[in-house]
């Protein structure tokens, strides 16, 4: 975990952490409990930005946050800092809770897409995330995605994931994950090259 | 964001400002954070910022020496009982007592207990079965002979045979993993033509048989491995077949309904079929080239699997991990294993078997124990097949992790069958030998055989005229009635046990004996009283009738039982390794199961007997509670402490009943699976979320009477759990104080229904005196408090217990006294009741009462019939059936079918068109049927007499919500007065409402707009003010419609998570809401005229899981019990429920929940109470092809209850069930009524679909 070395800002408000010690926060946490505050506050804005872009529901993304953050305090023995980084495991615990919640709510999604009159209540998640003054681009650029490719953008800019712990939260190598980050951000660059 | 990642991936600055700008900002809120910590156990550190949180710190309980004052301040009297609390209570924990158990089911309790009880009394066990497949010869013309097929069902335990099912010949069974279903093919079990029966393996019923429309292989004799395959829920059922030339492959048919799904090529391998444990993968073996073939069942094509060609002898599978193994072998000196995961579709092991075996090759003589551990194969030699002559006289036994052969059993009846069988003992195999009268095929007497490493070859069984072709070996969940509690006789009398032990005056021997006592709790009189070693640890029999004894004397450690009605010592056994807290800490090591069969001792290897060391090996032994005979131990890797094995009951999610275990230390709980003898901590994190959100640690425990339930209190917060599911249910305890600090004892009441919590008094905490002063009394069910026992004495002593009449409890106050020679003391033991004065039961001189029990003996064991069972339901109560007809020629309907419930038979049905919904008004008179026109033409709405379905108006409405094919919850409600009838509608894309219409004339007379678009389902109050709009499957609080104002009076507060199921009571005043709350279950009790929330309860359910895409939720008729459907969420999307979980809503907690279950796997969109309160039907859906390859969909209704195992009520062929309702349907005829179109109202408007505002105001206006 403390190969890469990053800096990276921690959340929104500005604050710049070393996550190099994220291991041993870790370690700390499974002698206590306490420490495990610690690693809530560096990862808990960006678990939520990550899952608020896939629900589009400030409520699931609040759900999302919560469930990821007990997973990871009761599993913290399982652990393994050889395995890979503390955002790429918590990471990938959010991924999972995110299919579970897709499969919890798959057949009343079909109800109401069936629906007569339905206009579908479950529109593009990303549409109630994208912010500020360039939205409508940003909302352009994105809507050109495959959802894999949307994945990796929010996990990147949502979540302020690198490639390496990209990959560990996708569950895929990190030559994937950074080859398939690269073409998507190019294709993108190549788009708003266009733009004034 | 090259500012927020640094890695060297190149990207174009202005998107990469742009991205981030536009994702990533927000947060969590402070609120949010503020919950997340809460749930994680974490609290803000005072004066702290946001980013500063801490874990929180359990203070320091009350010292036990006065601090406060200088102790030469003190009496003489309370300084010398401090002096010696230090000494001898130094550690007297937080946890309480275990509880007095008693056997007084009979006596006292209310109603709601009583319902209570009578919900858990229904449990089940786990009986080994062994399942024999044989022909049977009949009538015998020369050499020929007429032959059919059987199968026995026999209980391993007692030998008993449990069933005969009689069929064709060439009979063939396989038993899915679970146990539930046993498949039966055979020539003439359809007609005359191979067929397939699935049977219900517990009682041998016939579920459904169905002809084979594809050839089934048949073996020469049937002396070849089995056709039969069956996937692990028993859900597809996969048959070898051929052409009868030399063309084979597999038919994959639906396990549910037989239908025919596919046929699968396997490339003309058939020696054997075995499907993994995730049902993904099909494994053929090879006769002809000896290979294994994996074949993928989503693609139906080959796994590339490098798997050795071996000369296949045999194969075996242990299920629970999925490892096929193969024994082959190529000669004398190639013999070998294969070990192939199925799963994973590899080869993980390849071994030699060291010695030259040869496997019988024609025989399927290879057996795997249960747990994995040994491989058993059958040696004989190769004989031609055909002349029956392959035998095999011994069976030799491999351990499978080190493939060394532990063992050879050599029988002198040789096996002739086709099959090993391995028992569950690990230890044993069953096999079958044929006798054959000379000069004839015909079979005379078979015998089974059971051939164990640790005993001699016994005959299990013997078949007159049956040859045995296979034995198959399983378990089948069988429900056994719990021990009836004995209804109190004329005579009996309530016993006070006291367990004690002396104080010698000598200051070198403080603790020199214990005694165990029985008084009358009134009197004080001693009834008998036994002399015991020190060390003393003792626990109460569930039944009352005996006391378990743990002591040290001069000869060691002693385990014994006395006789609770004469003290007589029933048996006594040395002990090795028990383990034992300080004297006087309440803390018992001994445990009783449930079943009151088994004694367990907690016991350290390596430590030094009071449990203090940190080494050795922590182990429970258990001894059988009948004759003290050592049974076995199961290891315990983590914590010390007193421990429990959850109650013979379903422990889903263990293999094997699981360990509760408090920990000494720590005071955490840890789950313990035994499986395999090998103890697999849990840890007690699984809890955290659930049980101790604020702590990790238990203040104090008890055990219900039944053993089933543990509470647990921890600060003010009580957690029930259920063992039998590994289950939580939380309260918050109305106390006074932080019982964290206040030392709490706890005692159950018998029956359950009072929980006593002793703690100290303000005086005394602020003291720093542990004297408990104070006994607060709860209701288990409201969990109220319901009063205060001011004790006036001081209990000084960890021994608390109730007494049988649920309302007092006892207490024990000590007096220490310093004397020239030692110390003296004086026990006191109080009889504190509820209602009355406190008394003195007996004064015990110079002894320390350690624990009390309480309970019942008989003087006079005279027994009392019990009370007779319910009546049978009235004939009037009806079961509405809501189907969707999918006719095979592509006609598509709709039906409200009508059952009788005491008859079954069908009443009448209404054909509605698609989309059918229909709803019962609450005095049963009308039916309310929805649909739509064949024509195309739009929906209607008819009333219709419910007890003769006959029509009574009808009229055309529109906008009427519809779900895809009719699937989803109802979109009808009536009042409860009858009047309205309320419509779930919609109008127009995004916008929701609720048409009322008049039920007198189908008039619509109101359309209330601002509704929640959602999965909804209407619930009207009782008072006619207030109708509740319930979305399922979303995280949306229940809105309520002020019925007055037709309006919107917004939404319920404290109600959060996903809404995964509602029902209301038949009145209508409570509403049932279930909720996931982050995975946890929460029940909501809405009191509908009020709008408030009228109960609220937190279920931790590890075992199963709520659905959130099915309603299967509904209230028994009387509204004494809740029926919740419990399953999984598949991926697919297609959710199935694979029990059905019922709760005394008297109680609302985990303890009164009883699990029914269904026939199969149940996936309709209800539920619906059966009539007797105690029972409920629940529909499964099948869709495959019929046995010509027409579409087929089957809806299966079933009925299951607390008395009898389920069984179908009904099966519709070309239906699917949409919805299911009971209800009682008035027996008189109503008079014939208008109908709206008559009175002219909005039928003879015509507008286009989807504009309801128009409709509105025409029907507004025009009214």
């Amino acid at each position: 975990v403390n190969d890469l070395s990053l800096d990276r800002q921690a959340s929104g408000s500005g604050s710049r952490v070393d996550v190099s010690d994220d291991a041993a926060l870790v370690a700390a946490a499974c002698g206590d409990r306490r420490e495990f505050a610690i690693l809530y506050e560096r990862y808990a804005d960006r678990l939520y930005r990550y899952a608020l872009a896939r629900t589009g529901s400030d409520a699931a993304a609040d759900d999302i946050v919560s469930e990821t953050m007990v997973a990871a305090l009761e599993g913290i023995g399982r652990f393994d800092p050889d395995r890979g980084t503390v955002a790429g495991w918590l990471f990938a615990i959010a991924a999972r809770k995110l299919a579970d919640r897709g499969r919890r709510r798959s057949r009343a999604r079909r109800l109401l897409g069936r629906l007569r009159g339905h206009d579908g209540a479950d529109e593009d998640a990303l549409e109630t995330v994208i912010r500020g003054e360039d939205a409508a681009l940003v909302r352009r650029l994105l809507a050109g995605l495959s959802k894999r490719d949307r994945e990796l953008v929010l996990l990147r800019y949502s979540a302020g994931l690198n490639s390496v712990e990209i990959a560990e939260a996708l569950g895929i190598s990190s030559g994937a994950a950074r080859v398939r980050l690269s073409r998507v951000l190019r294709r993108l660059a190549a788009e708003l090259g266009d733009d004034p | 964001m090259s500012d927020m990642i640094r890695d060297d991936l190149q990207v174009d600055p202005r998107l990469d400002t742009l991205l981030s700008r536009a994702l990533g900002r927000g947060g969590v809120t402070r609120e949010q954070r503020q919950r997340h910590f809460e749930r994680l156990g974490l609290v803000p550190r005072l004066g702290g910022s946001a980013g500063q949180w801490r874990a929180p710190v359990v203070e320091g309980r009350p010292q036990l020496e006065p601090t406060a004052r200088p102790a030469s301040a003190l009496p003489r009297r309370r300084r010398q009982w401090a002096e010696l609390a230090a000494a001898v209570l130094a550690v007297i924990l937080v946890a309480a007592l275990l509880v007095a158990l008693f056997r007084d089911w009979g006596s006292g309790g209310d109603e709601q207990l009583a319902a209570s009880r009578e919900a858990i009394e229904t449990r089940y066990e786990t009986r080994e079965r062994l399942y024999v497949v044989s022909h049977v010869y009949g009538r015998e013309e020369g050499f020929e002979v007429e032959l059919d097929g059987r199968v026995t069902a026999y209980d391993v335990a007692s030998g008993d045979e449990v069933y005969t099912i009689d069929t064709g010949s060439q009979v063939d069974a396989a038993v899915s993993a679970d146990g539930k279903r046993l498949f039966i093919a055979a020539l003439g079990a359809a007609g005359t033509s191979d067929g397939l029966i699935a049977v219900d393996a517990l009682t041998g019923r016939e579920l459904w048989r169905t002809p084979l429309a594809e050839r089934r292989l048949h073996w020469i004799l049937s002396l070849g491995p089995t056709t039969l395959a069956v996937s692990s829920d028993g859900s597809r059922v996969y048959v070898q077949s051929t052409d009868g030339g030399h063309a084979y492959w597999i038919t994959e048919l639906d396990g549910e309904t037989g239908a025919a799904m596919r046929r699968i090529e396997t490339n003309n391998c058939r020696s054997g079929t075995f499907v993994s444990p995730d049902d993904r993968t099909l494994y053929v073996l090879c006769d002809g080239n000896s290979r294994l073939r994996a074949i993928d069942l989503s693609t139906n094509t080959d796994v590339d699997l490098d798997a050795p060609t071996v000369n296949v002898a045999g194969a075996a599978v242990v299920r629970d991990t999925g490892l096929l193994y193969i024994v082959g072998g190529n000669g004398v000196s190639g013999s070998g294993v294969t070990v192939v995961d199925m799963n994973a579709r590899a080869v993980v092991e390849e071994a030699g078997l060291g010695i030259d075996i040869r496997p019988a090759r024609l025989l399927r003589l290879v057996a795997l124990s249960p747990d994995g551990s040994r491989l058993f194969i059958g040696l004989g030699t190769d004989v031609d097949a055909s002349s029956a002559a392959v035998s095999s006289r011994q069976v030799v036994v491999f351990d499978t992790g080190s493939w060394q052969a532990v063992g050879r059993i050599a029988t002198e009846t040789p096996i002739t069958g086709q099959t090993l069988a391995a028992a569950q003992d690990n230890v044993s195999v069953f096999a079958s030998h044929n006798a054959f009268r000379d000069g004839t095929s015909v079979s005379t007497v078979s015998s089974i055989l059971r051939l164990s490493l640790e005993a001699i070859p016994a005959t299990f069984a013997s078949r007159e005229r049956e040859e045995v072709l296979a034995v198959i070996a399983s378990q089948v969940d069988v429900p056994v009635e719990r021990p009836t509690p004995t209804p109190e006789a004329s005579a009996t009398r309530e016993q006070l046990y006291v367990v004690s032990h002396e104080l010698s005056q000598r200051r070198d021997a403080l603790i020199t004996a214990g005694r165990v006592s029985a008084l009358n709790p009134v009197t004080g009189e001693e009834f008998w009283s036994v002399e015991a070693g020190q060390r003393i640890d003792a626990v109460l029999s569930p039944d009352g009738r005996r006391l378990f004894v743990a002591d040290s004397g001069s000869d060691g450690d002693h385990l014994y039982a006395l006789d609770t009605q004469t003290g007589r010592e029933l048996w006594r056994t040395p002990i090795n390794d028990r383990q034992w807290h300080k004297p006087g800490s309440g803390q018992s090591m001994l445990a009783v199961t449930d079943d009151g069969a088994t004694v367990t001792v907690y016991s350290c290897e390596g430590c030094t007997g009071e449990i203090r060391s940190d080494t050795g090996r922590n182990w429970l032994q258990r001894f059988d509670a009948a004759t003290g005979a050592y049974q076995t131990n199961l290891d315990i890797t983590e914590c010390r402490g007193v421990a429990w094995q959850a109650p013979e009951a379903a422990t889903e999610g263990f293999r094997a009943r699981p360990i509760y275990v408090i920990c000494d230390r720590s005071r955490s709980l840890e789950i313990v699976d035994p499986s395999n003898g090998q103890g697999v901590t849990l840890t007690h994190d699984v809890f955290l979320e659930g049980g101790f959100p604020d702590s990790t640690s238990a203040d104090a425990h008890v055990l219900s009477p039944d053993r089933r339930l543990l509470y647990l209190v921890s600060g003010n917060r009580l957690s029930m759990i259920d063992m039998t599911r590994t289950a939580a249910t939380r309260v918050q305890l109305d106390a006074d104080v932080d019982l964290a600090q206040r030392m709490p004892l706890l005692a159950l009441s018998p029956n359950g229904g009072r929980l006593f919590i002793g703690s100290l008094d303000d005086a005394a905490y602020a003291e720093g005196r542990a004297e408990v002063g104070q006994v607060d009394v709860y209701d288990t069910s409201s969990w109220e408090r319901v009063g205060q026992i001011e004790s006036g004495a001081q209990l000084t002593s960890t021994a608390f217990a109730t007494a049988v009449d649920g309302e007092s409890v006892y207490g024990v106050s000590a007096d220490f006294q310093a004397t020239d020679d030692g110390i003296a003391v004086e026990s006191t033991i109080h009889h504190l009741p509820l209602d009355g004065e406190p008394a003195t039961v007996a004064t015990r001189t110079n002894e320390e009462v350690l624990y009390l029990f309480s309970g019942t003996v008989e003087v006079d064991p005279a027994t009392v019939p019990l009370p007779a069972p319910t009546p049978a339901p009235a004939a009037q109560e009806r079961l509405f059936v809501v189907s969707r007809v999918a006719d095979p020629g592509g006609v598509e309907g709709g039906r409200v079918t009508a059952y009788d419930t005491q008859t079954t038979d069908l009443a009448y049905w209404i054909e509605t068109g698609p989309d059918p919904d229909a709803v019962l008004s609450h005095d049963g008179t009308r039916l309310y049927v929805a649909g739509s026109d064949p024509d195309g033409s739009g929906d209607i709405l008819s009333a219709n007499e419910a007890l003769s379905g006959e029509e009574l108006w009808s009229v055309p409405i529109h906008n009427r919500v519809q779900w895809m094919g009719g699937e989803g919850p109802t979109t009808l409600a009536v009042s409860q007065d009858g009047t309205r009838l309320f419509i779930y509608s919609t109008t127009g894309p995004g916008s929701y409402a609720i048409q009322v219409f008049d039920t007198a004339d189908g008039r619509l007379g109101r359309v209330i707009h601002g509704v929640a678009g959602c999965v909804a389902q209407l619930f009207p109050s009782p008072d006619n003010r207030s109708l509740y709009v319930v979305c399922l499957s979303e995280r949306v609080a229940p809105q309520v419609i002020d019925l007055e104002t037709m309006t919107s009076a917004g939404v319920l507060p404290g109600i959060g998570g996903y809404v995964t199921g509602a029902a209301a009571t038949s009145d209508g005043s409570r509403l049932y809401i279930t909720h996931d709350i982050d995975t946890e279950l929460r029940l909501t009790v809405i009191d509908t005229n009020g709008r408030v929330i009228a109960d609220q309860r937190d279920i931790v359910h590890l075992a199963a899981n709520p659905l959130h895409s099915l309603n299967l939720l509904a209230l028994s008729q009387d509204g004494s019990r809740l029926f919740l459907g419990v399953g999984e969420e598949r991926d697919d999307g297609n959710p199935v429920a694979r029990e059905v979980w019922v709760w005394d809503t008297a109680q609302l907690h985990v303890g009164s929940i009883q699990a029914l279950r269904p026939l199969g796997n149940l996936n309709g969109w209800s539920l619906a109470a059966g009539p007797d309160n105690r029972s409920v039907y629940a529909v499964q859906n099948s869709h495959g092809l019929d046995p010509g390859g027409q579409p087929r969909s089957t809806a299966t209704i079933s009925w299951m209850g607390f008395d009898a195992q389920a069984e179908n009520f009904a099966v519709l062929t070309h239906h699917e069930t949409l919805r299911l309702f009971s209800g009682r349907v008035s027996n008189t005829p109503l008079l014939s009524e208008s109908p709206a179109t008559e009175i002219g109202m909005v039928d003879k408007l015509t507008l286009p679909d989807g504009c309801l505002s128009n409709l509105v105001a025409v029907a507004s206006g025009g009214s």
